[in-house]
């Protein structure tokens, strides 16, 4: 038994060492997409937004408004003081092609009319075809308008005589003071929260289209017959095929949260065994799933259309990148169906929260139920096979 | 035959070594509504090179997956060296090897590391493996090519490969499934002396071969047709079937002479040879009446005979004859 495993992983070695190309590539495809998707993914909010600002008001309040906008990191202000009427036909046309993401039109008259005791409105008009950039400029000049208000509004008391200063007149107009505490991330650094997904998710990728062709790939060739011919039981050469490449996948890890902590600061001191835990189990599981595709798949394309669809969905669902929360609820269930959702969810408790093993016991037990299903559906497939239709 | 069956080391069934190697009974194998296999009883003494023949789609390839283990019956019975298919697949995995009618070794490791590993498979490691491998290379000349990936290697030494790699942990029988496909005419002459060499030393082989003058070479043949078994028995004995029915007849024009005779009484089967013809009667008769009857009704149907003289039957007349259905199976 322990010598036909050893037969099997060691024959799979001898493969990875004479394929160097593909080994080159699983061993550097993941430590790149880590420093790329580290990056690239670490900070998900929307900054430097084209903005064309139009001051048709040139007065007191005209100016402050479009001082506020310019102090937003939110947005790249083109600011046209003394603009006129034929200039706002001009944004919307600047709108069309996509040069701007919204435009602001502050009214002829607006100071005039609000320091004589009526209301004045702000136009803003939005791009709202991006879906996310919308939602940000609408929330920013929410903010500004906000605060503008109040500014008016304490300027007004101190001109009534009723408040000292502008500040007292603040102090007056806003009583309700919000003090937030953060916890588990007080800095709120993106990367404590992105980085195990993205950990998980180059995981997923080596081990799910490694594992996805072995199988299909004897198969292919016509070794399948020869192998089974053999005394070799099925579970023998699942283990000895998963062994080299479980291997592999724990140097690559290693690699990948070595640069997770050079580049990004994601130091594990005081999480290390239930990191390794995690990561066990959800190698483990991930090569199942594609020791599964493999038996399924009659060739290597075939079962790399069938990994691709797993793991696209498990990239977009499975909560590595975006909360699970931001997902509708009757898509929400579909995550459960993957192994990276459980990884990403027990690592962050870990880094984030300082989880114990008992914390992410759940995680780990769903990743090991993985492992079995995806074992025992494998045999039962081969062995389905032999009465094949 | 007793003397022949010497190799008491090999894996043998627990029968005695008089028992046949091969027997099926009433064997069945369906693809939904294609029966492959239609009711196969086949019976291959131990010790023998028995030829499976029959065109391609025949089941020939599919009677060996399920002998080997790798397709179930859906019906009917088999022994494979004394272990029964349905339920003694282990028994019948070590006393047996296969060699799969594709190359089905890996490309990528070399001549040594796929022998190793296929011995490894079987229980054979270091020591005993590299005695085995200095055994099975020497007489097939692979023992230059040790360090060779298998993947460079020419048709000819991939088969003599794959070969060695079934006879890894000395079955008492081996399928060969077209073995000599694909190879030169001398390769084959020295796979043939290899193979009788193996059986010499007390295997028994059933290979599949499309070359009948290979089958001639065997001592047993069966001939498949349709998923039937249509005749089996030594190749003497099934030529003999069509002793006394042979003619041939040299003719100035085979093509068109070809064409009328087949259409005349009493002929069932005419084929072209050159500037000859091989023609078949429906019955056996005695060589010179038989042949004088024959120019008469030839000349007067507008294809004159030159010279008409007597012909051995071979095994290739009555498989083609049994093929086109010329001939009604037994």
């Amino acid at each position: 038994m322990i010598w036909n495993v050893y037969h099997v992983a060691l024959k799979e070695i001898l493969h990875l060492v004479r394929d160097r190309r593909t080994l080159a590539f699983l061993i550097l495809m993941p430590p790149i997409l880590t420093v790329i998707f580290g990056y690239a993914i670490g900070s998900p909010k929307v900054s430097a937004i084209a903005t064309r600002v139009l001051d048709l008001d040139g007065g007191r309040v005209g100016e402050a408004y479009v001082e506020a906008i310019r102090d937003s990191v939110a947005f790249r202000p083109d600011v046209r003081e003394g603009a006129r009427e034929s200039d706002v036909a001009e944004a919307e046309a600047a709108l069309q092609r996509d040069e701007i993401s919204a435009f602001v039109v502050l009214p002829r008259g607006l100071t005039r009319s609000l320091d004589a005791g009526e209301s004045g409105t702000v136009r803003a008009v939005v791009d709202a075809s991006d879906t996310f950039t919308a939602p940000s400029i609408l929330r920013e000049l929410g903010a500004v308008t906000v605060q503008q208000n109040l500014f008016l509004a304490a300027d007004n008391l101190r001109r009534a005589g009723r408040a000292a200063s502008v500040e007292d007149g603040l102090a007056q107009a806003a009583p309700i003071e919000l003090a937030a505490e953060l916890r588990f991330n007080p800095e709120l650094r993106s990367q404590n929260f992105v980085m195990p997904g993205v950990i998980g998710l180059v995981l997923q990728l080596l081990t799910v289209i490694v594992m996805s062709t072995s199988i299909a790939r004897e198969r292919e060739r016509g070794t399948m017959e020869q192998l089974l011919v053999t005394p070799l039981t099925p579970p023998q050469i699942f283990i000895g095929k998963i062994l080299p490449y479980f291997l592999l996948a724990l140097v690559v890890t290693a690699s990948v949260l070595l640069l997770a902590w050079l580049l990004f600061a994601i130091a594990l001191s005081g999480h290390v065994t239930v990191v390794a835990a995690l990561v066990v189990a959800f190698v483990l599981g991930s090569l199942g799933v594609g020791q599964l595709i493999s038996v399924v798949s009659r060739n290597q394309g075939q079962a790399i259309q069938l990994a691709v669809f797993f793991i696209l969905p498990a990239f977009v669902l499975s909560g590595a990148f975006t909360p699970i929360e931001t997902q509708p609820p009757n898509v929400r269930p579909i995550a459960y169906l993957f192994p990276l959702t459980y990884f990403c969810r027990g690592f962050r408790a870990a880094l984030l929260r300082q989880a114990s093993l008992a914390d992410v016991r759940t995680d780990l037990l769903v990743m090991g139920a993985f492992v079995l299903i995806t074992f025992g559906a494998s045999v039962l497939v081969l062995r389905a096979r032999r009465d094949a239709v | 035959m007793q003397a022949e069956n010497r190799a008491s080391a090999t894996w043998a069934g627990p029968t005695t070594q008089a028992a046949p190697i091969v027997v099926t009974e009433h064997l069945f194998r369906r693809f939904g509504s294609l029966v492959a296999v239609d009711d196969l009883s086949l019976r291959v003494e131990r010790g023998q090179i028995f030829g499976f023949l029959g065109p391609n789609g025949a089941g020939k390839t599919t009677t060996i997956k399920m002998l080997c283990g790798l397709l179930r019956p859906s019906e009917g019975r088999a022994h494979v060296a004394g272990f029964a298919v349905e339920s003694q697949q282990a028994s019948i995995k070590r006393a047996t090897g296969y060699m799969a009618q594709q190359f089905s070794l890996y490309p990528d490791l070399t001549v040594e590391e796929n022998f190793e590993f296929f011995a490894g498979v079987y229980g054979i490691h270091g020591r005993a493996a590299a005695r085995r491998m200095d055994a099975l290379f020497e007489p097939i000349d692979l023992d230059g090519l040790r360090e060779v990936q298998a993947g460079q290697l020419s048709g000819g030494m991939k088969q003599r490969l794959a070969l060695a790699c079934a006879l890894v942990h000395e079955p008492a029988l081996v399928f060969l499934d077209e073995p000599t496909a694909g190879l030169d005419p001398s390769q084959r002459q020295r796979l043939w002396n290899f193979l009788y060499d193996l059986c010499d030393r007390g295997t028994s082989l059933f290979l599949t071969t499309h070359y009948l003058d290979e089958a001639e070479r065997c001592h047993s043949v069966g001939f498949m047709l349709r998923g039937r078994l249509i005749a089996q028995g030594p190749p003497p004995v099934l030529r003999s079937k069509l002793r006394g029915r042979m003619a041939g007849a040299q003719v100035q024009r085979p093509v068109e002479a070809m064409r009328i005779l087949r259409e005349l009484p009493g002929i069932d089967d005419v084929t072209i040879h050159g500037h000859d013809l091989r023609i078949l009667f429906s019955e056996a008769g005695d060589g010179p009446a038989q042949a004088a009857r024959l120019e008469r009704t030839a000349a007067a149907a507008g294809a004159p005979l030159e010279h008409v003289y007597p012909l051995e039957p071979t095994l290739e007349d009555l498989f083609i004859s049994y093929a086109r259905g010329g001939v009604a199976p037994p």
